[in-house]
This record gives structure tokens, C-alpha cells and sequence, in this order.
């Protein structure tokens, strides 16, 4: 999966990370709490639905961004299969 | 009859009630230029196409092909395309100048209707809330041909959030 931030000043971070660091009990377990400050609520059964899925599809949809965000100040983020 | 490209331009100008100046000021040209876009004289330049679609309120393919394409379709069950091969897209704006973009894999959504999961609450859109649509009945839908917007919801305060399967 990879990861793509940039903030208003021109500064870009491109992070590759792998699967196995993400898809997995504890991420799905720790992603509604890290997820809620930035919004997005989900429950921890969710994220786990949301984890076996991306598991199960990630060969199917390599390449896809599945997130695109940017701010009013430049900031810009993506995650990307 | 078939409306030329500066008829059309023309046409729907006058239906945002734009003077030539107005939007030759709103796309940093001369008002000349428009005129001459407005009698086929010439055309827009391709780098304006966008904003001034914008402008006009349409589509840029519908500037330049009078054609406007429906926003919801039924599509027949020989050309429908496999559900692994469709997507989800959620689309916001805030009044902030702010945007998310989400593509979902239909696959991954049917993965999560069978689980009994509903869209999870985005805040940042209070005024909008995505907790009320039924997945099941988006795929419902789906699974029925059908494509193209399937919400789209606007507050006072500017924020927009579209749904569209494709």
C-alpha cells in the first residue's frame, strides 16, 4: 500500500508500506480510535470487515487509490492499493 | 437544429444571465474573445474548457457536444459489467475548499453489506449525514443495471457529497 502526503510547502512524503504491517488484528483493532480524531468513526468490527476485504481484493485492485484527500491549505494525502 | 459550439456558449450564458464582460472578466479574457467564441469566429482555448463549463453549469463533454448524459441510467443485462469490475465513489466537498475522494471496489462493498456493515459517519460534514443510505439498497440497485449518481446532497453551508457507481 502506498501513501502519498503532501503538505502546503512543497514538502512530499511517498511511503510504501507493507501488507502485512497493516492488514492485520492489532491495526484493525487500533484503526476506529486513530481513525475517530480525524472523523472518520468506525467500530472495530468494521475495520476488521474493511481489513479481510482489502486482504482478499488488494491483487485485484493494485493501483487504485482508494483515498484521495486534500485541504483548503495545500495539504494532500493519498493511500493507494 | 444542432447548436454550434458558440451558440451553445452563447445560449447558455445568457441563461446564467452573464453579460460577454462578466465572463470574459471570470476566465481572466477579453470580452472581444468571447464574442468571437459566440459567432464561431474562433474557440476557447482547451485550458478554459473547464472552468468555463464550470461557469455555465455543464459538463465540458456537454459544451462541446450539446449532448447531456443522464445522470442515473438502467443499463440492459447483456452489457452490464461484473460486479469485481465496478465501483463506488464518494465524492465531498466542504465549504472549506476542502476534498476527499473514496473509490470503493463494489466487491468490497458487497463484502461489507454481507457483514452488516453501514457507511461509516464522516464528521467535518454535520449538515450531511451518509449514515442513513442503505448499502443494501445501493447494491440492490446495482445488481438491477443501475449506474451513475445515486446521492448527491448539498447543504446551505456549501458542502456537497455525491455517490455515483460506475
Amino acid at each position: 500500500m502506498k501513501l502519498i502526503m503532501k503538505d502546503g510547502k512543497g514538502h512530499r512524503i511517498a511511503l510504501r508500506i507493507p501488507y502485512g504491517l497493516i492488514l492485520n488484528k492489532i491495526v484493525a483493532k487500533r484503526a476506529p480510535k486513530f481513525l475517530g480524531k480525524y472523523g472518520v468513526i468506525i467500530t472495530k468490527e468494521q475495520a476488521m470487515c474493511l481489513l479481510a476485504g482489502l486482504r482478499r481484493f488488494k491483487k485485484d485492485y493494485r493501483g487504485l487509490t482508494l483515498v484521495e484527500m486534500e485541504g483548503a491549505d495545500g495539504e494532500y494525502l493519498t493511500i493507494r492499493v | 437544429m444542432e447548436m454550434t459550439l458558440g451558440k451553445r456558449i452563447a445560449f447558455l450564458r445568457k441563461d446564467k444571465e452573464f453579460k460577454q464582460d462578466e465572463l470574459a472578466e471570470k476566465l481572466g479574457v477579453s470580452a472581444q474573445a468571447v464574442s468571437k467564441w459566440e459567432n464561431d469566429q474562433t474557440c476557447p482555448d482547451i485550458t478554459l474548457l473547464p472552468e468555463l463549463a464550470k461557469l455555465l453549469g455543464v459538463t465540458v463533454d456537454e459544451l462541446l457536444t450539446g449532448k447531456s448524459e443522464p445522470k442515473v441510467r438502467i443499463v440492459p443485462e447483456a452489457e452490464r459489467k461484473d460486479i469485481k469490475d465496478m465501483m463506488l465513489r464518494v465524492v465531498m466537498d466542504s465549504e472549506r475548499g476542502e476534498k476527499m475522494r473514496i473509490n470503493v471496489p463494489l466487491a468490497l462493498v458487497q463484502l461489507a453489506v454481507d457483514a452488516g456493515m453501514s457507511i461509516p459517519e464522516i464528521s467535518g460534514c454535520e449538515s450531511l449525514s451518509l449514515s442513513n443510505i442503505d448499502l443494501n439498497q445501493v447494491m440492490d440497485l446495482v445488481r438491477q443495471g443501475v449506474i451513475g449518481n445515486l446521492v448527491e446532497m448539498e447543504s446551505a453551508e456549501g458542502q456537497s457529497i455525491r455517490i455515483f457507481v460506475e
